[in-house]
């Protein structure tokens, strides 16, 4: 930036500067970080735990493919159970993409044996772009989510146990997905912005998840290109809920999601969500507008189910899905 | 220069009660120039230790013992006037003062009944107008408020902003009154200037503890600001030409010595000259400015009016205020734009009932309105709100004897209060329409004091507040659970009281004179405030709402001990006080984590309430007369908040908890030409919440925080040079020019205004923090004229 005295004079009025500050960071002892999901869909489920990144700031991103740079937690005990008995303990997923064995009509997986030479489990890589072997991830062996009822998970940890519970909330069908023709103000681009419709259960508090894209995408691909949540509460809305204009999401770096063209196919899935869950997304989704600056609230750390001074969330969803496409229109 | 006074003191024999050997000089002091009464000057007969100050209307009353004497009537920046009477009866004396004009071989002696060690009151402050004009300023935009911010006990909450913090209370506990009406957002393009253009006041008074009991409503001070009432001699003007606004102000009689006017407008273009800056910048290549949006737009005005009109004992004062902002600036938030307006109206009746009883009612309106209009956004909303208030008061000066001075009153505040409405601006926005509650709250508040001198050297005021508060429906009132779920709901009809709440509010403050130039003083004041700001950013935005108490969030209020020491060097010269204050405050509120607060027609559900304390010492030296002038002020202070919910219950510093405060102000008249000004401030930096550390969750980085208020900033220093020029010989012309510039910031201290951390990689798990100042070195021009 070029300072001259004339520059001031041009801006003696709001347009001060901004420049970079050394923020000093204290070296706090990092935390565990709890991303994990049950939902009413078919398993495995998956949980992962990572560390949190303290001392300073992240200044650079370390991973040339995109994924994020967390610190994978690969040495802990994980039990699910639910309040209806079932219990399940998680494996690691520790294996290498390199030591699958690979079959046309299986895919990639993995057997592993127990100490006498037996097969005990099969370890389906469902899809390779994942890398997930080092990546913090455990999955289910047989557990099966159902909702309406609690669930609930124990972590053990050199020592420390961490545990959260989560209740999933039926889920109401979704009737229809729907479309609508925009154009953008900026230069008059037409573009389509998706609608729903479903009826919305009456009598309790409902909050959902929307997401335009499959748990696999969201899991597996940079977060620049999926990272694409946003949250609905039911306060305002009609029992019947008539062609809804999704917000499509919050995305961190604001780049323009807001539209489909024509010939794209729409993905939505909407999940239900506990209070708690919503609370935890509403705030994640918060942290992208609140840079902590003067013009801002106070900013603070997204709520957790995670005990023990986890972070992170435990979260249990029973979604529905549905998919249109927008069809060519030729003039 | 002409010395003989021209004074207009018109004796007349007004009542003939000869009561016992005692009688009664009243009347009111003016400046002999324009007419404008003189609030606080002082009254006294010499070597006798008898004495007065004029009122808030600019009236007095003396009561003596019949005999002989010097009377002397003074006020600060005015030549004394010594009266030789021989007073028998009770008499009326208006006096009318002459402004001093220094000159440079003039040694003017203050008279030191003006000095503050005789003054009752401790914590208080009034603005000299004619020196803030000297002081540099922003842009050259003249302030009576930034200038508040180089006393001590008063720190600037952000940089460049019309906020202040008291003694360690927050913005929202400063009551601003213009001609009585309370102003309540009292900024300009987001605090960057303030409501009150310069030219228009005439007197601003600030109480940072003592409050008079007429006073209440407010925790930490009252500001009391007076518009001029108009030139009741002749027909004259005033303005300025600045870089971001210029203004013009007529004033005049109506009918000579009886009626007068005032009119004054200022209008700021401040959005265009950033605009055409920025352009001009581009044009130019200037790297900063490669990415300069001009759609920028910023606009204020200000009107101010008054009129007044006298007649036998009646003086009768309509004053209006009414100003408006217009604010969308890219780099502070590209989507939305804000709207903000004050209008306060007065209308005064000063009754003199006889030589020792004086009255004041009024009626006051005041309302503030806000908007915020979303732009370019699914939502595409236009959100608006308002509150209102009418209060009826009245108030008595009673002067019952020589040793007592009664003051009492009452008032009836009315406040309506529209907290949001929300309307979609075109049929495709995602927003339903939606209106929060309004409300309704009548505060009612009674009140005595008794101003008592006890023998020569010790003089105490006395007073209490009786202050009661009810909340109206028509409402939804919600019960909570303890963690603040709604268990139960009641509808409340039109009118119907919904809570009540009451208070008395003990002041007292003492005064004692150890000799002719040492005082020491003592103060106590307690205050409810029965409002709260719902504040949703440390630096205050016009979309901040303003609630009244309620079942859920009860009435703040506050405790304050002072103890002051006052000294005034021989030849009053010299004048230094240091005052210490301890002051706790209850049922302050904070948000709590990750506050929903828009339009969250549960907002309490969102909020926690505590304590908070503070305590300090602050030190003051004034020189007051000679070719240098200024004084230098230092404040050492502590402000914390402790709110269950909120840092794991454990205290926490405020934003503006800045332990050190500095000022240093210095004027030099150099020629009766030029004038010099200097200012230089420091400060500690404040307080602001940091992450500790950063965690990812489906694989974007979020921060985590442990410690509310957790890092200090570095801190805030600041030197800047004005220079004045006015040509003597068009002094004396019809059209008087003046041309005031200087350097703000001049070795460029790159002091933070906002700090922020921002995402700064396309994957979102890399951040960087930034710092966002205002002023560089920044110098500026301004011509202003009176004719």
């Amino acid at each position: 930036m070029k300072k001259t005295i004339a520059i001031y004079l041009f801006m003696f009025f709001l347009s001060g500067c901004v420049e970079e500050f050394d923020l000093d960071l204290d070296q706090a002892e990092p935390r565990l970080v709890v991303e994990g999901l049950i939902t009413n869909q078919p398993g495995p489920y998956y949980i992962r735990l990572t560390e949190s990144h303290t001392g300073g700031l992240i200044k650079t991103d370390h991973s040339p493919t995109g994924v994020d740079s967390a610190k994978a937690v690969m040495n802990a005990q994980i039990i699910i159970y639910d309040d209806a008995g079932q219990i399940d303990t998680l494996v690691p997923i520790d294996v290498d993409i390199n030591e699958y064995d690979y079959d046309p009509l299986g895919g990639y997986y993995k057997l592993v044996y127990d100490n006498a030479g037996n097969i005990i489990d099969t370890l389906f890589l469902t899809d390779p772009s994942e890398f997930r072997h080092d990546r913090g991830f455990y999955k289910t062996q047989h557990f099966v989510g159902i909702p309406g009822r609690t669930y609930f998970i124990t972590i053990r940890l050199k020592g420390k146990e961490y545990i959260a519970s989560d209740y999933m909330h039926p889920i109401p069908d979704i009737d229809s997905l729907g479309y609508m023709k925009k154009i953008r103000e900026k230069d008059g681009q037409e573009y389509y912005i998706p609608l729903l419709y479903f009826s919305e259960p009456q009598g309790i508090d409902n909050f959902y998840l929307i997401q335009l894209d499959n748990e696999v995408f969201s899991r597996g691909w940079p977060a620049a290109f999926s990272w694409r949540f946003s949250i609905l509460s039911d306060e305002y809305l009609q029992p019947y809920v008539n062609g809804l204009n999704v917000s499509l999401g919050e995305n961190p770096g604001g780049i323009e999601y807001d539209y489909y063209w024509q010939g794209a196919t729409i993905y939505l899935a909407l999940s239900s969500l506990s209070k708690n869950a919503y609370e935890f997304y509403r705030s994640l989704l918060q942290q992208f507008k609140n840079d902590g600056g003067a013009y801002k609230p106070c900013p603070a750390s997204p709520p957790t189910n995670i005990s023990n001074g986890g972070l992170g969330y435990f979260r249990a969803s029973a979604i529905s899905e549905s998919e249109v496409q927008i069809p060519f229109t030729f003039k | 220069m002409i010395k003989v006074a021209a004074i207009t003191a018109c004796i007349l024999t007004f009542q003939i009660t000869v009561s016992a050997q005692k009688i009664t000089i009243f009347g009111t002091i003016r400046d002999v120039e324009n007419g404008e009464h003189l609030i606080g000057a002082t009254i006294s007969a010499q070597g006798k230790n008898l004495g007065t100050s004029t009122n808030n209307y600019g009236f007095y009353s003396l009561t003596i013992p019949e005999g002989t004497y010097d009377i002397s009537y003074s006020f600060v920046g005015y030549r004394t006037i010594l009266h030789h009477l021989e007073l028998s009866e009770d008499t009326t004396i208006d006096i009318g003062l002459e402004p001093e004009i220094k000159s440079l071989d003039e040694v003017i002696v203050e008279a030191k009944d003006n000095s503050s060690v005789f003054i009752n009151q401790m914590g208080i402050h009034s603005v000299n107008l004619k020196t803030i004009k000297l002081t540099p300023a922003a842009a050259g935009e003249i302030d009576p408020v930034k200038n508040l911010q180089l006393l001590p006990g008063i720190i600037t909450v952000n940089e460049g902003t019309t906020n202040l913090s008291v003694r360690g209370g927050s913005f929202d506990q400063n009551l601003f009154l213009l001609d009585d009406a309370p102003v309540y957002n009292p900024s300009h393009a987001l605090g960057f200037f303030s409501t009150f253009n310069p030219d228009a006041i005439s007197s601003v008074k600030i109480y940072k503890t003592a409050f008079p009991a007429q006073y209440g409503g407010r925790l930490s001070s009252i500001i009391d600001i007076r518009m001029k009432e108009g030139n009741n001699q002749a027909i004259n003007g005033s303005g300025g030409v600045g870089l971001i606004a210029s203004r013009l102000s007529l004033e005049g009689p109506l009918k000579k010595d009886q009626a007068s006017f005032i009119i004054c407008g200022r209008y700021s273009y401040a959005g265009l000259i950033a605009n055409a800056f920025g352009l001009l910048g581009q044009a130019l290549r200037i790297g900063s400015l490669m990415d300069f949006n001009a759609n920028n737009e910023i606009n204020f005005y200000d009107l101010n009016a008054k009129v007044n009109y006298k007649i036998k004992n009646n003086h009768f004062y309509l004053s209006a205020y009414s100003g408006h902002d217009h604010f969308y600036y890219y780099s502070i938030d590209n989507n939305a734009s804000m709207e903000w307006g004050n209008r306060t109206g007065t209308a005064r009746w000063n009754h003199v009932f006889n030589s020792r009883l004086f009255s004041n009612t009024m009626v006051v309106y005041s309302k503030y309105d806000y908007s915020y209009i979303l732009k370019d956004d699914a939502r595409h909303f236009k959100w608006s709100s308002n509150l209102q208030e009418l209060d009826i008061k009245s108030d008595f000066d009673y002067f019952l004897n020589p040793s007592n001075h009664l003051q009492f009153g009452i008032s009836l505040e009315k406040h309506n209060y529209f907290p949001g409405k929300i309307e979609p601006r075109d049929s495709t926005s995602l927003t339903k329409p939606f209106d929060l509650d309004s409300q309704k709250s009548i505060e009612s508040s009674l009140y005595i004091s008794n101003t008592q001198k006890i023998g020569d050297k010790l003089s105490i005021n006395y007073g209490l507040r009786y202050s009661m508060f009810f909340l109206l429906g028509e409402s939804m009132v919600y019960s909570y659970s303890p963690d603040m779920e709604v268990i139960d709901s009641t509808h409340f009809g039109n009118g119907e009281l919904i809570k009540f709440y009451s208070g008395l509010e003990p002041r007292l403050d003492l005064r004692y004179l150890i000799n002719e130039n040492n005082s020491l003083k003592f103060s106590y004041t307690y205050v409810n405030q029965y409002q709260h700001l719902i504040c949703n950013s440390t630096v205050g935005l016009p979309t901040d709402v303003w609630l009244p108490a309620n079942k859920t969030i009860k009435p703040q209020f506050s405790n304050q001990l002072s103890a002051g020491f006052y000294k005034s060097l021989p030849g009053n010269k010299y004048e230094l006080y240091t005052e210490l204050y301890f002051r706790r405050t209850g049922n302050i509120i904070d948000y709590r984590d990750n506050a929903d607060l828009f339009l969250n027609p549960r907002i309490e559900t969102q909020i926690l309430k505590g304590k908070g304390q503070s305590y300090g010492a602050e030190f003051y030296v004034e020189k007051k007369s000679g070719k240098l002038t200024g004084w230098i002020s230092y404040t050492l202070s502590q402000t914390t908040k402790q709110i269950n919910g909120i840092n794991n219950n454990e205290p926490y510093p405020a934003t503006y908890d800045k332990r050190h405060n500095l000022s240093v102000v210095l004027l030099y008249k150099l020629s009766n030409a030029w004038d010099i000004g200097s200012t230089f401030k420091f400060t500690s930096g404040g307080y602001i919440t940091i992450p500790e550390g950063t965690f990812h969750y489906y694989g974007v980085a979020f921060n985590y925080y442990t410690s509310r208020n957790g890092f200090k900033l570095p801190p805030y220093h600041r030197l800047d040079v004005s220079f004045t020029y006015k040509n003597p010989k068009k002094q004396l012309k019809p059209w008087k020019p003046e041309w005031n510039f200087g350097i703000y910031n001049i070795y460029d201290r790159k002091n933070i205004f906002s700090l922020f951390i921002k995402m700064i990689d396309v994957n979102f798990s890399a951040f960087e923090a930034y710092k966002m100042y205002l002023y560089g070195i920044t110098p500026y021009l301004s011509y202003n004229f009176r004719f």
